[in-house]
């Protein structure tokens, strides 16, 4: 189990107080299960991952790994740019990275099992600027396996994969972590594969605002909500409420969101062709909605990722 | 020792293995020493005199003082281009110590000056230069530490600097000007007395006065008196020491 309790940051700055990244963060991560950290640029995601790694030194607070120091635990780490040598071959990149934890790697010590499981076997000879990005990542998280991890921290893991790369990444990510028994970290803007994730830690400005099961931080919202398009919040908004006490959320610019509701419900009170609903879908609540229910704003970026995706 | 011996050894292998594969790397390593001892030689045959020699034999110690010098220099660039592809992050996160990446760089760049010299040592029957196997031994021995010194100049300043561009410009500001004014391009008798000055205050001067006599040592060739070599030995430690203690400072912290 990791624990972190009650950690802050804040960054010196040559003048003035500095910048407070995180404050008072608690959180907790269970063996086998995939937890995602979300939330947008600035909230402390990264600064969380340089604490957890190692590479900034605590300022207050503590982090243990089965109550230990997690400098006594092995960490395996994925980073959002690539690690590899793109000079040496996937094995070499792998033998060299395991020295740095003092093990020495032969052919015969890599599991044939977990090589096929990564789907990497056949491009251990291949030097790594060969190879796609969706390749690269999976010997990225070979490299971090083979160190025989009990804490796997991964940074943004999915930038530069294509959706299908996303997935077929995220289902070997959750199935490692049950076979190994990892504590799995997964710092993301990719929301719908943190919904997916066994717990979700969502930050904001270095505070974290919720800590628990997707489904349980979806709950408030139903199990459908409607999504509605329209060039008038606040007139539709005032329309719908006249009909009844609307569960309602102004999800963006020109978009309502009805909570704990169907599309038959709301178009018992909108006409399909209403001058005011250009468009108008009912779908399974995300991450997102929660993230703008609770903070008035989206998670920009993973917009953003999402739309290219 | 696992965080220590081991990440060294395949920060160094990684290194000669990163040399190795870029043949314009090696070539150009190879190539590039040749090049200018047999330009500068001819260039200046004529028009030298010192200690009765011929340029080309007054020369070569300074060039394969220049080999350590560009060895240095190429092995610790690779820092800022390792920060640049995300290698060295994962190196840091990883539990070998710090001291490991200094290390490592100091003994790639050494192993590869080494190599690079002995390979620049074929010209030397055409020098006219007897050399002993007690010259030889000491004088690859102080070439060691030279280069071991020379890496941890250079791992300073690239470890500070985010682009290959500005390790360039420092490069041609700091390190050329360091050999140029070392006494092994033109001797320190001959400079005017502030230049004389200069010489004195560069390290390179020291390392390069005992490098050339060492080099030359038991051969008819004798050198104008240098400093003493107790000197420039303690010159050489004291630098080395100032520098690892500096490089240790500035991998832990930042």
């Amino acid at each position: 189990m990791l624990l972190v309790q009650n950690i802050a940051h804040t960054y010196a700055a040559r003048r003035g107080a500095g910048t407070r990244a995180l404050r008072g963060v608690s959180l907790t991560a269970a063996q086998g299960d995939v937890t995602a950290v979300v939330g947008p640029n600035g909230s402390g995601k990264t600064t969380l991952f340089r604490l957890l790694t190692g590479v900034l030194a605590l300022q207050q607070g503590s982090i243990t790994m089965h109550n230990a120091s997690p400098r006594n635990a092995r960490i395996g780490v994925v980073f959002q740019s690539p690690s590899l040598d793109p000079h040496l071959t996937s094995f070499e990149n792998i033998r060299h990275h395991a020295m740095l934890y003092g093990l020495r790697l032969g052919r015969d010590d890599i599991s044939a099992a977990l090589l096929d499981r990564l789907g990497i076997a056949d491009a251990l000879d291949t030097r790594v600027s060969a190879l796609s990005g969706g390749f690269q990542r999976r010997v990225e998280l070979a490299k971090a396996l083979l160190t025989k991890p009990e804490l796997l921290v991964l940074d943004e893991p999915f930038t530069g994969l294509d959706v299908d790369a996303r997935e077929s990444f995220f289902s070997l990510l959750r199935e490692v972590t049950v076979e190994h028994r990892l504590v799995t970290l997964l710092i993301t803007h990719v929301l719908p594969l943190a919904t997916r994730c066994d717990r979700v830690a969502v930050l904001e400005q270095g505070t974290l605002i919720a800590d628990d099961a997707p489904a349980r931080l979806l709950e408030d919202f139903g199990p459908t909500v409607v999504e509605i398009t329209t060039p008038d919040p606040a007139t539709l908004a005032a329309h719908l409420r006249a009909h009844g006490d609307r569960d309602l959320l102004h999800l963006r610019e020109q978009t309502l969101l009805l909570r704990n509701t169907g599309l038959r419900d709301v178009a018992s009170i909108l006409d399909a062709d209403h001058p005011l609903v250009q468009d108008i879908q009912a779908r399974r609540p995300t991450l997102e909605d929660f993230f703008i229910a609770r903070t008035g704003h989206a998670i920009a970026r993973a917009e953003e990722e999402l739309l290219a995706a | 020792m696992s965080t220590m011996a081991l990440p060294t050894y395949s920060l160094w292998s990684r290194d000669l293995k990163h040399f190795l594969r870029q043949r314009s790397r090696v070539v150009g390593a190879v190539g590039q020493p040749f090049v200018i001892w047999i330009f500068l030689a001819a260039g200046f045959r004529g028009s030298f005199s010192a200690s009765g020699m011929d340029y080309g034999a007054w020369l070569f110690p300074g060039i394969i003082l220049l080999i350590a010098l560009f060895a240095a220099i190429f092995s610790t660039i690779s820092i800022i281009e390792d920060r640049k592809s995300g290698f060295l992050q994962g190196v840091i996160t990883s539990p070998a110590t710090r001291a490991s990446i200094i290390w490592s760089k100091m003994l790639s760049g050494t192993t590869i000056a080494i190599a690079q010299s002995l390979l620049f040592m074929i010209l030397l029957p055409f020098t006219g230069i007897g050399l002993t196997a007690e010259g030889f031994a000491l004088s690859f021995l102080m070439l060691t530490a030279a280069s071991m010194m020379l890496t941890l100049l250079g791992f300073i300043l690239a470890w500070n600097m985010s682009s290959t561009q500005g390790f360039h410009a420092i490069m041609n500001l700091l390190l050329i000007p360091m050999w140029l004014l070392s006494g092994a391009f033109f001797p320190t008798e001959g400079a005017s007395g502030w230049m004389q000055t200069v010489m004195m205050l560069n390290p390179m001067y020291y390392i390069t006065a005992l490098f050339q006599q060492l080099f030359f040592l038991g051969s008819t060739i004798t050198f104008p008196a240098g400093p003493a070599p107790w000197i420039s030995v303690t010159v050489l430690a004291a630098v080395s020491i100032l520098l690892y203690l500096y490089s240790l400072r500035i991998v832990r912290t930042s």
